[in-house]
């Protein structure tokens, strides 16, 4: 099947590409699909990447299908699992597929609509907005690519429902957490260009953070480098301090 | 003469009442040694993980133990309960299915555990929510634990197991207490 088809498969009806045997359909498909997330992915990440410009490009270009494939490989397990136990008997040979199926529907999507995202980054909008239209886009994706994943695992009603939203959760968790470790996708204006900043904090300081900001409380924000990837200095002055 | 042997307790069946239909064997069957060490091995995966991500060595054993110690701890302070509950008030149920039953959930919440190590040891790596993540997995795993002995009971047994409703709370209030010692015992060591 060609690239062209398995888009096509991909977008109208993702279920028929492991309704037949997912065994079969992962050593059929799987090239194809991996290819799919990250040209696709990267031609988001380019588009990302050009309201900076320069080598920012390619730096966003590089890091937005690792930001999809990240969460693939590591939530992967815990999804398996969460599937199982809930009574839904499935392996890996069926989650693996379904996953790619539905990140790579979410990123061709994420593709097609980067030429508007482009438009707006072109008029030189603020920063602010910049990075909003980033995650709304990114949030919108992920739950078409949820919503996909879902839908081509077996396990309906009810009480299937809360197994799925678990896994999906389980998913949603990496991703957001992969986007902070990745960032910076959208570099300030004036800001040094870097590839990753350091490891600090985490994406739910963040977002509360943001959320106090948004409501005037300007508190200030101060990020400390945390996790075992933080720099080593840092760990050790921890270490004699006692609690973080 | 028949009435002398009916059971003494008035919510339990009579004898006569045992002729049911069997149940699958399958869920009377006691997962193996193997079964359970995996488990285990996943229960302990999941805390070296996270303890991995703990600002002090001197922590990372006790933060290591916090799974494996809760829901090992609470099935078999609490797992005797079970039984010997299921085998009093229902005597049409055979002694193994609680065993087994509970065996499946340790099974099942290990599993969950390895499942969530890469999870935990990604999140650890790039952040410092050890803790939460800590509590999180906890949570899940006995979830897992919970939900699949009830499920495997009810099947086995039928409905009406309300002294199993009971039994959850005992475990999950002495899951809770294991897992606040040997927490607290991970605190001491960041001290």
């Amino acid at each position: 099947m060609s690239v062209l088809h398995t888009c096509a498969a991909v977008l109208r009806d993702p279920k028929a590409l492991v309704d037949d045997d997912a065994r079969r359909s992962l050593e059929a498909y799987g090239p194809t699909l991996l290819g799919i997330i990250v040209v696709s992915s990267a031609i988001f990440g380019v588009v990302v990447g050009t309201y900076r410009g320069g080598i920012q490009l390619a730096f966003a270009g590089i890091k937005l299908p690792l930001l999809w494939l990240l969460p693939i490989v590591v939530a992967l397990p815990a999804m398996r699992a969460l599937y199982r136990v809930g009574g839904i008997a499935v392996d890996y040979a069926q989650v693996g597929p379904a996953t790619a199926i539905g990140v790579a529907r979410a990123t061709v999507l994420l593709a097609v609509a980067s030429p508007a995202l482009w438009l707006m980054y072109s008029v030189h909008v603020d920063y602010h907005l910049a990075v909003l239209a980033l995650a709304g886009s990114l949030v919108a994706a992920g739950l078409l690519a949820a919503v996909t994943i879902a839908s081509v695992l077996p396990g309906r009603g009810t009480g299937k429902v809360l197994v799925h939203a678990s896994a999906v959760f389980a998913m949603g968790v990496v991703f957001a957490q992969s986007g902070w470790v990745l960032r910076p996708f959208i570099a300030r204006p004036r800001a040094d260009v870097s590839f990753m900043r350091p490891v600090e904090s985490n994406v739910f300081d963040s977002v509360a953070a943001s959320w106090r900001s948004a409501q005037g409380r300007y508190t200030g924000w101060d990020a400390r480098k945390e996790g075992l990837l933080a720099d080593p200095d840092t760990a050790e002055r921890a270490e004699t301090a006692g609690p973080q | 003469m028949t009435q002398s042997l009916a059971p003494v307790h008035p919510g339990a069946p009579s004898p006569v009442a045992t002729s049911s239909p069997p149940r699958p064997t399958e869920l009377v069957e006691v997962p193996g040694v193997p079964t359970v060490l995996l488990a285990l091995a996943g229960l302990l995966a999941f805390g070296a993980c996270v303890g991995l991500g703990t600002p002090a060595w001197s922590s990372f054993t006790a933060t290591a133990l916090v799974p494996i110690a809760g829901l090992v701890g609470a099935a078999v302070l609490t797992g005797p309960a079970l039984v010997a509950g299921l085998i009093f008030l229902r005597p049409d149920v055979a002694a193994e299915v609680p065993v087994a039953a509970l065996g499946r959930g340790i099974a099942a919440g290990g599993s969950l555990a390895a499942g969530l190590a890469p999870m935990a040891l990604f999140l650890v790596a790039t952040s410092g929510l050890w803790p939460l993540v800590l509590l999180a997995g906890f949570a899940v795993a006995g979830i897992g634990v919970a939900v699949v002995t009830v499920r495997t009971l009810m099947r086995a047994a039928g409905g009406k197991l309300g002294f199993v409703a009971a039994w959850i709370v005992l475990a999950v209030l002495v899951g809770l207490r294991i897992a606040f010692g040997v927490g607290a015992m991970a605190m001491e060591g960041l001290r």
